[in-house]
């Protein structure tokens, strides 16, 4: 017998071996889209990125321009009299790169004035004055520039240097997040079917918190990580759902249903329960099939006609700022990426406020990619303690289900608020 | 016949989106790939759906192909996941069991003669096999997965994966048998 067997099996493994059908055409003209239509998609994400940075860039570039520029406001903020005489015009460049601290003596070279080495350090507010008759206090953001000296008289910046106060840089700090978060998810390939399932699902209230710690690591730049909590999910109209199946169903572990969304398919655990879906008999897979089982004829208690599809992830992004303006109100432009762990699957029926457990969904990627890119507001309350305030768009780089659904990136959209304490 | 370097250039342009090498891969691989489709399906129409998918996820993944061993033997591999996804998207809720019950045939193996069989009926006696039964055949004696995997992936025992492979060759003996024994009587005239 088990010589038959083999030579049964070998019959068909080697009579199939080399056996070629060739397709209807007309699998090759289905096919064509979903490949062109996902590159499409591939170029356009690749072209939002690219934008987006491009955007950053020039947008810190004309920012950072006009911060450098605006020194001669520096002048009018010290209520330098536009009559005062200038004493001297004479332009005069720093050779540093760096800024000069307070009390750095300037001294007079012919028709030069020239800084010493110095100790230097990395602060923005810092005072310039020389020793000669022509004394000046003068706030600049940047050591080689070129400015202007004005004669300025005496009780003027004595009064500036007695408010002048040595500034400490503190470059790190923890932030607390949280926000509610708009959640979707967009399709790219798959098939029909795939795509009205997307359309017919309703995005649930999602929402978003954690704490993060960032290092500044110059003026502009910060590196930002931390730890979120996210939660997320759909809601599936039109799927009916009851209690009380245990007494009917047969089945001895194996999912009893089995409901195909835009995510994946939800398999029921709970025995207990029984799931219908009217008018769309695809897209459920049963043997408890209406015209079987009547949930209504066997008294089973009706819970409701929708399944939420709930989905939580731990996330650790790694964030970089850049400082866009850096005023009283700090503007700051936010890209990064996050690996996000899924750390509970649910599906269930909301009766009256409260879960009812029905299955899980099968096949998500337990870790995945996303990007996400904004931009931030920050308040200084106090030297230490800032408010702000951060819109976020996040996208997940690879797809949600890979398995069944390969084409489903979720995206979702935030606007963050909370603290930063500096220390 | 195309060379192996030239299919590597095919499979990278390809994955830069150069629309003629993706239509070249398909159609070097289709016929022997929608073989495979028909193979695990049980009407036609099933057999093009499982080609569509299989050649999506195919275009999707060409990327990740390391070039470490058969192109064709991946290409496959895909293909009869995207074959088991279906099924068990299909059929996992239905016990075989309850389907039918097969009337085991008399079986003698020394009265079969298996040349002259041709791969078009081979192909047919497979498709007519019950779902569950060609899967797990196809598996098992094709693709030469053992018992436990097949459980695994067919969402069924270890007992009843044997079970169905023993119902699926006394079908495909029997089938066989009948093919022969039509053809001796034919030749006896």
């Amino acid at each position: 017998m088990d010589r038959s067997n083999a030579n049964i099996d070998l019959v068909f493994r080697n009579g199939l071996k080399d056996f070629e059908v060739l397709p209807p055409e007309l699998a090759w003209k289905k096919i064509k889209p979903s490949i062109y239509g996902r590159k499409r998609v591939a170029y356009f994400r690749t072209a939002a990125l690219v934008a987006a940075f491009a955007s950053i860039g020039i947008v810190a570039f004309f920012l950072g321009r006009s911060s450098t520029t605006s020194l001669n406001d520096s002048f009018i903020a010290f209520n330098i009299s536009q009559e005062d005489p200038y004493y001297s015009v004479q332009p005069f460049r720093i050779n540093s790169e760096s800024s000069i601290p307070a009390g750095t003596n300037i001294h007079e070279r012919g028709s030069e004035l020239q800084a010493p080495s110095a100790d230097f350090i990395q602060t923005d507010e810092i005072v310039l004055q020389t020793v000669s008759q022509r004394q000046l206090v003068q706030p600049v953001r940047r050591a080689e520039k070129t400015i202007m000296i004005p004669d300025i008289s005496e009780p003027l910046y004595s009064d500036y240097l007695s408010r002048s106060k040595p500034v400490v840089t503190r470059r790190w700090s923890v932030e607390a997040m949280a926000s509610p978060t708009y959640y979707s998810m967009m399709g790219a390939g798959g098939n029909n079917f795939s795509r009205q399932l997307l359309a017919s699902e309703k995005p649930i209230s999602s929402y978003t918190g954690g704490l993060t710690v960032s290092y500044r690591i110059n003026r502009r730049f910060t590196i930002q990580t931390g730890l979120f909590y996210a939660s997320q999910g759909q809601k599936l109209a039109g799927v009916y759902s009851y209690a009380g199946f245990q007494a009917y169903s047969e089945s001895k572990g194996t999912p009893n249903f089995e409901l195909r969304t835009a995510s994946g398919p939800v398999q029921t655990g709970n025995a207990d329960v029984f799931i219908s879906v009217r008018g769309d008999p695809e897209r459920i897979t049963t043997q408890y099939t209406n015209d079987v089982f009547d949930p209504e004829k066997s008294n089973l208690t009706y819970l409701g006609n929708e399944l939420i599809q709930s989905f939580n992830y731990l996330q650790m992004p790694l964030i970089l700022r850049y400082k866009v303006i850096d005023k009283t109100l700090d503007i700051n432009l936010t890209g990064g990426v996050s690996y996000d762990f899924l750390i509970r699957n649910d599906a269930y029926t909301d009766v009256n406020g409260i879960k009812y457990l029905v299955g899980d969904t099968k096949g998500i990627n337990t870790l995945a990619l996303s990007s996400s890119f904004g931009m931030g507001f920050e308040y200084g309350l106090t030297d230490k303690i800032s408010l702000n305030l951060e819109p976020t768009f996040r996208y997940f780089l690879n797809p949600f289900n890979e398995p069944t659904q390969p084409g489903i990136h979720p995206y979702s959209f935030g606007v963050f608020s909370g603290f930063s304490f500096r220390f | 016949m195309l060379k192996v370097q030239e299919i590597g250039e095919i499979i990278r342009g390809s994955v830069n989106g150069n629309r003629r090498d993706q239509e070249l891969l398909y159609r070097r691989y289709a016929a022997k790939l929608y073989a495979v489709c028909l193979q695990y399906s049980g009407n036609d129409e099933e057999a093009r759906d499982i080609l569509q998918e299989g050649f999506i996820k195919i275009f999707e993944n060409l990327e990740y192909f390391k070039f470490e061993g058969s192109f064709e033997g991946w290409l496959r591999r895909i293909m009869v996941n995207t074959a088991l996804e279906k099924f068990r998207s299909r059929h996992n809720l239905y016990r075989v069991d309850d389907i039918d019950s097969i009337q085991e045939p008399e079986y003698d193996p020394d009265n079969h003669d298996y040349a002259g069989l041709e791969a078009a009926d081979l192909m047919s006696m497979i498709r007519e096999l019950p779902p569950k039964y060609r899967m797990v055949f196809n598996l098992y004696a094709i693709e030469g997965y053992s018992h436990k995997e097949i459980g695994e992936l067919v969402n069924i025992s270890e007992g009843t994966s044997k079970s169905n492979l023993a119902r699926a060759r006394i079908i495909l003996q029997r089938k066989v048998g009948s093919y022969t024994g039509l053809r001796k009587k034919a030749a006896n005239g």
